[in-house]
């Protein structure tokens, strides 16, 4: 979907359509958890300080976020995409793989059957998705990203080793702007100069992600659209109004925290047994504390007097504080979450 | 204070009552054991503040009294013990001396007027039950309960008394059981009641030599007694889903196939099935079923193939193993009755006889195939 959030708020508030609006944070804090296409224009983009946001862009709408809403939409498009095919893989709420090399429709072109897709999501919802289609995941995930917003864009076999080759490395899914630099600096721009470098060479300089990116410049990805997602973590976080500066009231607001995770760790029937800690400073310096368990933990208050031991180790937070979060990972396998496909009885 | 209680007796009433002490508790006075000792013997109680079980036990009193004692401590020790009386000595300030041949403990006890008080049933209707028939209703039902916490309602199993009718119906969103037993005469009580599941099954431990059973129905409350025994529960206040609704009455697909076959061909294959989604697939045709199963992470297949009469257009469906075994370990007929419509509805199990009717709702597992 295209700039998800954003667009369901202005479907639903016509008077925020065709202006810069930002779901999530306010002018003074938070951060912008989507964009609208206007906001963009301005160098806006998810996950930057409402404050950064705001400078850029003065008259810059923030809208609270109503996730009822948008998980209402997400199970819409959900439930048109299983009208294609079973194999659909949910990469977020608004967001999902689907092979349709079998498919219900008995279509024989896939960019037909997105075509149809897109169709469908614009008049069930009256909002926009842009569609990539090809022959692999990796493939289709940076079609998808092509021609956004309300775009399709598909990449046939015998086009996709040339289309890689030109493309600049920072469009690869899969490189962050981070790796990019960092590619750019040995004098990798584009898939042609990637393409240069031995696998060995890849490892040795990226770590385990070299491999990725050996085969995925070469279009090879023969990952399967897989149905089933095994939740890796829960946790929740807190960014606060304003900086917390005493320990006290660092406790406070980690009970609030530990209480929310809790909640959910119950609801999805969750064991964890790393806990860790993250804690970020006025000053945007992250600082992670982790510790794994022999046992999982087993009731709030548990979790709470770990989480303290974690905030006083080695020594409670010396600047003041901007945000916290508390997470779970590590998760004892007989409790898996259980499958997505599962059908429950719709009383 | 002074008494003393047959080592035996005392071992099974703990063995009993430990059953309802939740394992890990936020209150320290529900994990120990209310002794009430009157004058012609112990009333024994223990409650995790939904469920009490109280047992009596006859016993030669010197004193009357109350004390709340620790039960794992006292579970343990009862158990190295040999057969015989032990003597109890209880202290001003709650101590508890215990004396046998072998030596002597203590342990601290706690005030018993800190124990949660059993709940009063009054303005109470009954319903007589004959104990084969409420066995039958909780061995059909309880299996199918929820675990889930977040759905107290599913929790409980609900029973509905008509005219003639009891039905008693079980699920967890995922799994139904509606069970109905015929009855010959009316009843005082005509309505309906959610019980908790772990009521149902200390009722049904102490089902065994017993025949007609009152159960007492207040606003709040149940309450059911034996011999020396008697359990209260509240009762789940919460809705329970309208049942009805979700059984389907135009599935189609008749399948008919022996259940052991089929039981054990899903136990076999399901070894190979992923751990944590527990699916597998059948695959119906005319005159076979193919059980199978794929876990693709561990790289694990199983696949059999057994005899099934069937009619309708070939069917391939999936499920959670663990639920089908469950499902089909219940069903009493050796060659059992399932309807079918799609793979993404319900499949019914039904069995029925002059008495009994028993319909069986489970939900399938989207496949990918």
């Amino acid at each position: 979907m295209d700039a998800f959030y954003a667009s369901v708020e202005q479907r639903d508030h016509p008077e925020y359509r065709g202006k810069p609006v930002a779901v999530g944070g306010s002018k003074i804090r938070g951060v912008v958890a989507a964009a609208s296409y206007e906001a963009r224009k301005y160098g806006i983009h998810s996950a930057m300080p409402s404050r950064t946001a705001y400078k850029k862009c003065p008259h810059i709408i923030f809208v609270r976020p109503h996730f009822d809403v948008y998980t209402e939409v997400s199970r819409q498009i959900m439930k048109i995409f299983r009208d294609y095919t079973d194999k659909v893989e949910p990469l977020s709420l608004d967001e999902a793989y689907l092979d349709v090399t079998c498919n219900k429709v008995r279509f024989n072109s896939a960019s037909q059957i997105a075509k149809e897709i897109r169709a469908r999501i614009k008049a069930e919802t009256q909002l926009t998705a842009s569609a990539g289609v090809s022959y692999n995941k990796f493939l289709a995930k940076i079609a998808s990203d092509i021609n956004k917003p309300d775009g399709l864009t598909v990449i046939p076999p015998e086009k996709a080793i040339d289309f890689l080759e030109k493309l600049p490395i920072e469009k690869f899914y899969g490189i962050g702007k981070v790796t990019a630099e960092k590619m750019k600096s040995v004098g990798i721009h584009n898939g042609m100069d990637l393409k240069q470098w031995s696998r060995e060479d890849l490892l040795l300089k990226f770590g385990k992600s070299g491999g990725y990116y050996f085969h995925a410049v070469r279009g090879e990805d023969n990952r399967e659209v897989s149905s089933i997602r095994i939740r890796k973590s829960l946790g929740a976080e807190r960014t606060f109004d304003t900086d917390l500066k005493d320990r006290e009231s660092m406790v406070i607001q980690l009970g609030i925290i530990c209480r929310k995770v809790w909640e959910r760790m119950e609801k999805k029937q969750f064991a964890g047994r790393t806990l860790t800690l993250k804690i970020k400073y006025h000053d945007f310096e992250v600082n992670t504390r982790s510790r794994t368990f022999g046992e999982s933990v087993i009731g709030y208050p548990e979790l709470l007097e770990k989480s303290l031991e974690l905030l006083n180790t080695p020594h409670p937070p010396k600047k003041p504080v901007r945000l916290l979060g508390v997470s779970f990972s590590n998760l004892e396998p007989e409790k898996a979450e259980e499958s997505v496909d599962q059908i429950t009885l719709n009383f | 204070m002074f008494f003393s209680i047959d080592k035996t007796k005392l071992q099974s009433s703990l063995i009993q009552l430990n059953k309802v002490i939740p394992t890990r508790s936020t209150l320290p006075i529900i994990s120990c054991v209310l002794f009430d000792i009157r004058k012609d013997g112990i009333e024994l109680r223990a409650t995790d503040l939904e469920i009490t079980l109280s047992i009596f036990v006859n016993s030669e009193i010197k004193e009357t009294g109350m004390i709340a004692i620790p039960i794992k401590t006292l579970l343990d020790i009862t158990q190295e013990l040999d057969e015989g009386d032990l003597s109890f000595e209880i202290t001003d300030i709650g101590k508890i001396i215990i004396n046998t041949h072998y030596g002597k403990y203590t342990i601290m006890g706690k005030q018993a007027d800190e124990f949660p008080a059993i709940p009063t049933i009054d303005q109470a209707n009954e319903l007589l039950l004959k104990s084969d028939d409420l066995t039958e209703m909780i061995d059909n039902t309880v299996y199918a309960v929820s675990k889930d916490e977040m759905k107290p309602a599913l929790q409980g199993v609900l029973l509905q008394v008509k005219e003639n009718q009891l039905i008693t119906v079980a699920t967890d969103g995922h799994r139904l059981v509606r069970y109905i037993k015929d009855q010959a005469k009316g009843q005082a009580f005509e309505g309906q009641v959610v019980m908790p599941s772990k009521f149902l099954s200390l009722i049904r431990n102490q089902l065994s030599n017993i025949k007609d059973l009152a159960l007492k129905i207040s606003e709040n409350h149940v309450q059911i007694s034996f011999d020396d025994t008697t359990i209260y529960s509240r009762i789940i206040k919460q809705r329970f889903p309208d049942y009805e609704s979700v059984i389907p009455q135009d599935n189609d697909k008749k399948l008919v196939v022996n259940k052991n076959e089929l039981l054990s061909s899903v136990k076999r294959v399901s070894i190979f099935s992923n751990k944590s989604t527990r699916q597998i697939s059948l695959s119906i045709t005319k005159d076979s079923l193919t059980i199978s199963t794929e876990d693709p992470e561990n790289i694990t297949t199983g696949k059999e193939t057994i005899a099934c009469v069937y009619e309708g257009e070939p069917l391939l469906i999936g499920y959670n193993a663990q639920y089908l075994k469950e499902v089909l370990a219940h069903q009493k007929d050796d060659d059992i009755n399932v309807k079918l419509k799609t793979p993404v509805s319900a499949t019914i199990f039904t069995h029925k006889t002059k008495k009994e009717n028993i319909v069986t709702l489970l939900m399938p597992i989207r496949i990918n195939d």
